[in-house]
């Protein structure tokens, strides 16, 4: 098999007495895409903020395109290509949809900086920003401000904003908490098409269990820091732990 | 200058910062405001003891020792704490939840507006009243005169810094303090009565303030300007003891004080300078403050 | 596509044109109807590079400062201290060396008060204000104290301007003025629009996000920094000529606050708010100071005001009737 993309070797983060992750070891393919799920606490966020570059880990190591990503700071990752969105929506509110997308994409080109051209003469700028609406179906909304959006669509445009980091890897917690029931299904049809066309590995944590069993084709079930199950869908659910502590029958 | 006198005017600069930075620091750690105001009410508490004083207090009773320690100072604190319900305490309620920068323009415009009341009021010559200084007499240390009037300031701020940790360590009233002081809507969580509560704490401050100011003035004379000059010394204060801690107005205001000595005695054009410096290397060290980080 | 980035009223090079031009015919106008108001519209364009630099910091990367009155003492004294002791007359070199000045103070002290930010900022920056205000005056042999230097005429563009009467003088002077704020403006337009004006807003609204997309907001607060130093500088500079004295007074904290004022005053979501802010303060403040001797009792009053009621200023309430014409009358509407 050729090289993981990531790998999670043996990594623990205790804060305090709270074993928030308790030895997680698991690796991701290019191109893959993987959920994990668990109950509330289950130290689903601390790991993502571990691979991610927020928390450094009491113990493991943490590899990613086969270098030792473990003592690098969170800039670093993201020049490296691990990106991720938060819990919360957090876009900005006082500039449009495709000026959102586009302080990332100048971002990535490194053009932060430049003060003396406007960003709207850069071609390839815009022309990047109307790929990433389009991929998103955020054209219709390009400008309007975040706060006239839907809950749905303020969450595209946070994962997009990521998005247009072009990251290898894009880590998401939680995409679909804080929007409508109706619009959770379609919100994260949207996300996972973006994904899929450009081909970029994704982590999402997800709550949702009618979501994880549509979209996924691996997932890791998470309890008390641990990792009860990993694997496609079928054999995550026949799982007799999982069964007990995240299904609690439903999906029997 | 000998050493022991360098200690006492030490101690007695830090106990007028005290009283400034400790208000100070109680509305940053429950309201989360900077009132750049604030160092006007001590201002005002000096204008006001000196009028009270010469106007009042020796024209009727004369340089009655116990009359002029007791009267002005009450009278003045009293006209402070209205003066502080007028105006500070409305608009510092108004501008809670509204962020830095509503909260630091809104109390700007405040200062300037006490700067020039006291021009009003008072006239834009600098304003005295010694007669309590000198009532008081001096002491014979390490040889050299020292004046009483200093000793029963530092004495007068230590015993209310005492009541002070009192209050905020051993009462109910405290632990509340602390507590929301940590988190803001603790006090609401314990059922208090979030106004009232927020209303006592403003009084209290601005009554710390304006006792600062009445104890300023029988050493020296007070003009327009001394309170922005106070209030950055104090911000100072505030950054290298830590932001709304009770420990903190104690730490910040005696190194504040001890470090002003020092470069008094060496170079008193850098005063402000080292000052500084030392609160940007205890930000860069502590950022929390050498006292801070625990709540009020 | 283009459309979907928004500018908001008066951010145009069009607008900026016609705000000069009115600047520039005012002036003439002025001199006739009202010959003792003309020199403050010098003065306004003056403090609207000034604010224009506070307003970078404070408008577009949310860094409120308490202190740049401490940019107007470092580019005064640099014309007051290059002509009392190089005897120097050319302002154009002088100008370039204020600018430089600030832009240096702003490098050495950015790293440290803009860690932190918000309140730390505002105070610091008041501090820093209070350090230098108290040099000019401690060190009173060289920037001779409260008494200040008396600044000659200038020289502008290599003509001596010695021998001609005094209102020419300063009638060149505003168009001198006016010419190299037109410069400032219309650079301020390319920061604001540049990618570097649009990542700055990106951190006022959320430095974490920010930082996450793999922007160094540091690096970029520090040359929001540094520009906002070398405008204000640039503006202290130019004041020297026009107040003939180069005093403490031109750097005390007040003035600081002034600064913020007109910004607030005319709006500081707006490119242009600072601009018009700036001009009607200068006015306000002239003909108050007319009336009353207590112009800070006037102005506390009026900052808390605006902020209550007005919190966006001027321009927003301009925004505002303009929407309501073009709804009436259907002009022309804003995509939404
Ligand atoms: N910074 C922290 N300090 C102390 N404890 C923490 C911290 N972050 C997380 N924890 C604790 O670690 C455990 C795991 O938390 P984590 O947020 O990772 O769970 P989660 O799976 O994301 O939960 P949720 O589904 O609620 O988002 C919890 O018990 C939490 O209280
Ligand atoms: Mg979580």
């Amino acid at each position: 098999m050729a090289e993981a993309l990531l790998r999670v070797d043996g990594v623990y983060k205790y804060f305090g007495g709270v074993r928030a992750v308790d030895g997680v070891s698991f690796s991701l393919g290019w191109g893959e895409r993987l959920f994990i799920v668990g109950p509330n606490g289950a130290g689903k966020t601390t790991l993502v903020n571990l691979i991610s570059g927020y928390l450094k880990p009491d113990r493991g190591r943490i590899l990613f395109k086969g270098e030792d990503v473990t003592a690098l700071g969170l800039a670093e990752r993201v020049r490296r290509g691990i990106a991720r969105s938060f819990q919360l929506v957090t876009v900005f509110d006082n500039l449009t949809v495709a000026e959102n997308i586009a302080v990332s994409v100048a971002s990535r080109l490194g053009r932060s900086r430049v003060a003396y051209r406007t960003l709207t003469s850069y071609r390839d700028v815009v022309e990047e920003v109307e790929r990433i609406l389009e991929v998103f179906e955020l054209t219709d909304v390009a400008s309007k401000y975040p706060t006239e959006l839907s809950q749905g669509d303020r969450k595209i445009l946070d994962v997009a904003l990521t998005f247009a980091l072009k990251p290898s890897l894009i880590i998401l917690d939680e995409p679909t908490s804080g929007v409508a029931t109706k619009d959770k299904h379609s919100v994260m049809e949207r996300l996972i098409k973006a994904f899929d066309v450009t081909g970029v590995s994704s982590i999402i944590v997800e709550h949702d269990m009618d979501i994880v069993f549509r979209y996924a084709r691996r997932v890791v079930a998470m309890h008390e820091g641990r990792v009860l199950a990993d694997g496609d869908p079928a054999s995550v659910r026949g799982n007799e732990e999982v069964r007990r502590i995240l299904l609690g029958g439903v999906y029997a | 200058m000998a050493l022991p006198i360098y200690v006492l005017d030490t101690l007695f600069y830090s106990s007028l910062l005290f009283l400034i930075i400790a208000g100070l620091n109680l509305i940053y750690g429950i309201l989360r405001v900077v009132n750049l105001a604030h160092a006007s009410l001590f201002t005002f508490g000096a204008y006001a003891t000196a009028w009270i004083t010469t106007s009042l207090i020796v024209p009727r009773l004369g340089e009655n020792l116990l009359a002029l320690m007791v009267l002005p100072l009450v009278l003045a604190v009293i006209l402070v704490i209205l003066v502080s319900l007028a105006l500070v305490t409305p608009l510092l309620r108004y501008s809670q939840g509204r962020g830095d920068a509503f909260q630091l323009i809104v109390t700007f415009g405040l200062l300037i507006i006490f700067e020039d009341l006291f021009k009003l009021i008072w006239g834009p010559h600098p304003v005295s009243a010694y007669n309590l200084f000198f009532q008081m007499g001096f002491i014979d240390i390490a040889g050299l005169r020292y004046p009483v009037y200093k000793f029963y300031v530092i004495l007068l701020t230590a015993i209310l810094a005492l009541a002070l940790w009192y209050v905020t360590y051993r009462t109910a009233f405290g632990l509340v303090l602390r507590a929301s002081s940590m988190d803001p809507h603790m006090a609401t969580a314990l059922g208090l009565n979030t106004s009232r509560f927020l209303f006592i704490v403003i009084v209290l401050a601005s009554a710390l303030a304006g006792l600062g100011g009445s104890l300023y003035i029988p050493v020296a004379s007070v003009q327009l300007g001394l309170s922005t000059e106070f209030l950055v010394i104090a911000f100072v204060g505030m950054v290298i003891g830590g932001l709304g801690s009770f420990v903190g107005a104690v730490v910040g205001s005696l190194i504040v004080s001890s470090l002003r000595t020092l470069t008094l005695i060496v170079f008193p054009e850098l005063e402000l300078v080292v000052l500084y410096l030392v609160a940007v290397i205890v930000l860069l060290w502590k950022p929390e403050g050498i006292g801070g980080g625990r709540g009020w | 596509m283009v459309e979907a980035f928004r500018r908001e009223l008066g951010n145009s090079l069009a607008a900026i044109a016609i705000l000069v031009a009115v600047l520039g015919v005012a002036y003439p106008i002025l001199r006739f109807i009202a010959p003792g108001y003309a020199i403050y519209l010098t003065y306004g364009v003056i403090w609207s590079i000034a604010a224009l630099g506070f307003n970078l910091l404070y408008g577009y990367t949310g860094l409120l400062s308490f202190g740049h009155a401490t940019f107007i003492g470092i580019g005064a004294y640099t014309v007051g201290l290059t002509m009392k002791y190089l005897g120097l007359r050319e302002l154009e070199p002088m100008l370039v060396t204020a600018m430089v000045a600030s832009a240096a103070l702003a490098l050495a002290v950015g790293p440290v008060v803009l860690r932190y930010g918000g309140i730390f900022f505002a105070i610091f920056m008041l501090a820093i204000g209070q350090i230098l205000w108290g040099f000019y005056l401690k060190f009173y042999h060289v920037t001779g104290g409260t008494d200040g230097i008396k600044i000659g005429r200038v020289e502008l563009l290599g003509f001596d301007l010695g021998r001609i009467d005094y209102l020419t003088y300063l009638t060149i002077y505003h168009y001198y003025v006016l010419a190299i704020a037109a410069i400032a403006y219309i650079v301020m337009w390319y920061i604001v629009n540049s990618p570097l004006g649009y990542s700055l807003k990106a951190i006022r609204d959320n430095e974490v996000r920010a930082r996450a997309l793999g922007i160094d907001t540091l690096q970029l607060k520090l040359i929001a920094f540094t520009i906002s130093a070398v405008y204000t500088g640039l503006a202290g500079a130019l004041l020297a000529p026009l107040t003939r004295l180069v005093s403490p007074e031109l750097a005390y904290w007040f003035v600081s606050g002034k600064i913020v004022f007109m910004t607030i005053l005319g709006g500081a979501s707006y490119l242009i708010g600072p601009i018009v802010g700036a001009i009607i303060y200068t006015y306000l403040e002239s003909i108050a100071m007319g009336y009353t001797i207590y112009w800070y009792l006037l102005l506390g009053i009026l900052i808390i005001a605006v902020m209550i009621l007005s919190p966006r200023g001027l321009m927003s309430l301009a925004d505002s009737l303009l929407t309501r014409a073009r709804l009436r009358w259907g002009v022309w509407q804003r995509p939404s």
